[in-house]
């Protein structure tokens, strides 16, 4: 009698025990995590307002790269860049030049002569068929160039390393430019991460993404500062994070489509500042993916998608 | 005045802030390594695969979390409007509580030189929750991570936190090098940053 109570109360034990070690696996599997008391819910900051969506994406064409590349836009095609390829291609995604190299290609930039690639340190001219015109030698050792423009026949660097934009003539003469006016409100460039764009419009502007400060300036080529713009905020009008935008291009009139990172989104601004519209929001993107690198054709915007490896070019909307 | 004219922020930046760390790192390194036994391995979180889900805060066995948050300056943009510092839609950027992120004050907010403010966390006050991270990592650079501090952490054969992870971000790392740091996008071990350009 006393042998059987003792077996059951064992079984009993045993079905306890048991049932304690399954409830608590169970409730320590992730996906039953609880609720996280200290929940930081920032999905607000990604839902666009359907009425500010200007464009809607025509096209999307499949690439191949291992790091991440570069495209601009010269006489309505597209210029591609990365690993140590280059490539032209027409909006309907034609191969229409293709060539290699000698280096992983960081930035581009097209004239009617010449392509420019930037690699990490130095930059190379090629004609549009790939013969090489000429090499820079390396700028300096913490050069990290980020991105490449031409000014008036000159080549303009943006070095994120350094934290210098380099003006280049024809003979590779180097002007500096660090951004630094005597302006109560500008503190040179504040880089603190490797986005530094700078673009020329076709008004032959010289506009470099002051990323730290949030803000897009106007320079000549003597460094002098000419025209600012600033747009600090969480919300969708304004940049938030340390460095955004991230990417930016000038479109015909002057106006600019930004790219940002942290929240991915591509939108247009006035020349003066004021958020136009959203070609794309953070929901068209991978969380917490690359800002992708945008050019512009007319009012149609390219943007290299990093993180699904494609070009993806964004078409404005019939209604708007 | 003097002083901070001397001090400068590329001065500040190229120097001070990535000694700071360095030390602070090796310091703790050092603490580790007398902890743990040689060739032995320690937990570490990896930065890149945390998503801030909050149970670094709630489920270390330690009844004052392991986990800290970290910064790594080199990172850091010493931005006026810090995405880990202030709550989202804050207009006046100014230190009052209602503004701030952190669940218990556990940052600093320091300013440097007009447009730079640092950003210190005060270990003592930090539970780990990763708010911070998230707000940086979403807004900003992601300069803020968390990590598991070994002069806090038992070292048990199975972490308590690991177990429970979703993002599968903890796991073993020699002892001799204990802490997974985001780094210099500029400097050799600019792996971190690599995938991010
Ligand atoms: S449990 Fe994992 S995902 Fe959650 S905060 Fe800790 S390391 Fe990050
Ligand atoms: S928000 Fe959380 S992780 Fe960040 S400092 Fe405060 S307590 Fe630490
Ligand atoms: S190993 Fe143990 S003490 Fe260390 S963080 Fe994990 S649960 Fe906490």
């Amino acid at each position: 009698m006393q042998n059987k109570m003792i077996k059951y109360f064992l079984l009993v034990l045993a079905i306890l025990i048991v049932a304690i070690i399954a409830t608590n696996y169970i409730g320590n599997k992730p996906k039953n995590a609880k609720q996280n008391p200290y929940e930081y819910n920032v999905e607000e900051f990604k839902t666009v307002p359907d009425s500010l969506i200007s464009h809607t994406e025509v096209r999307q064409v499949k690439i191949t790269v291992k790091q991440h590349g570069s495209l601009t836009s010269f006489d309505n095609t597209i210029w591609f860049s990365a690993d140590n390829s280059v490539k032209n291609l027409s909006l309907e995604g034609k191969i229409l030049a293709d060539f290699t190299v000698s280096e992983p290609v960081r930035a581009i930039a097209v004239t009617s002569d010449l392509v420019v690639v930037a690699y990490e340190k130095k930059f190379a001219a090629y004609s549009h068929d790939g013969e090489k015109a000429f090499e820079s030698d390396v700028i300096t050792d913490s050069t990290y160039i980020t991105s490449v423009a031409f000014l008036n026949g000159k080549i303009v660097i943006a070095d994120a390393g350094k934290r210098k934009i380099y003006i280049y003539d024809k003979n590779l003469k180097g002007r500096e430019i660090e951004g630094i006016s005597g302006a109560k409100n500008l503190h040179g460039f504040v880089i603190p991460s490797p986005y530094f764009d700078v673009a020329v419009s076709a008004s032959n502007e010289l506009w470099a993404a002051n990323t730290g400060m949030h803000s897009l300036q106007h320079y000549d080529e003597n460094g002098n500062l000419l025209d600012s713009w600033e747009k600090i905020s969480n919300n969708i009008d304004g940049f938030c994070g340390c460095c955004n935008p991230a990417h930016f291009a000038l479109m015909n009139d002057g106006r600019f489509v930004t790219s940002e990172k942290g929240l991915t989104r591509i939108k247009i601004y006035s020349r003066t500042g004021e958020l136009e519209s959203v070609v794309a929001g953070p929901d068209v993107f991978v969380e917490d993916g690359h800002a992708p690198e945008v050019a512009v054709i007319g009012d149609t915007v390219i943007a290299l998608d990093f993180d699904r490896k494609m070009i993806r070019i964004f078409g404005k909307r019939e209604s708007k | 005045m003097g002083e901070e004219k001397k001090y400068n922020r590329r001065d500040f930046l190229a120097t001070g802030a990535r000694f700071s760390l360095a030390f602070g790192v090796l310091g703790l390194a050092g603490i580790a390594a007398q902890n743990s036994r040689a060739g032995g391995t320690v937990w570490q979180i990896d930065p890149f695969k945390c998503t801030q889900c909050g149970r670094c805060a709630t489920d270390c066995v330690l009844s004052e979390s392991a986990v800290k948050c970290v910064h790594a300056y080199d990172l850091c943009g010493y931005c006026d409007l810090c995405g880990g510092y202030f709550k989202p839609g804050v207009t006046d950027l100014n230190t009052g509580a209602e503004n701030q992120l952190c669940p218990t004050a556990a940052i600093e907010r320091k300013f440097i030189e007009e447009p730079y403010f640092e950003y210190i966390i005060n270990e003592e006050l930090c539970i780990g929750c990763g708010k911070c991270v998230k707000g940086c990592t979403s807004f900003g650079n992601g300069s803020l991570h968390l990590q598991i501090r070994h002069d806090l952490c038992d070292n048990c054969n199975e972490c308590a936190i690991a177990r429970v992870c979703p993002s599968d971000a903890i796991r073993r790392v020699q002892a001799n090098d204990p802490y997974l740091i985001k780094g210099d996008f500029t400097a050799s071990e600019k792996t971190t940053w690599t995938n991010k350009i």
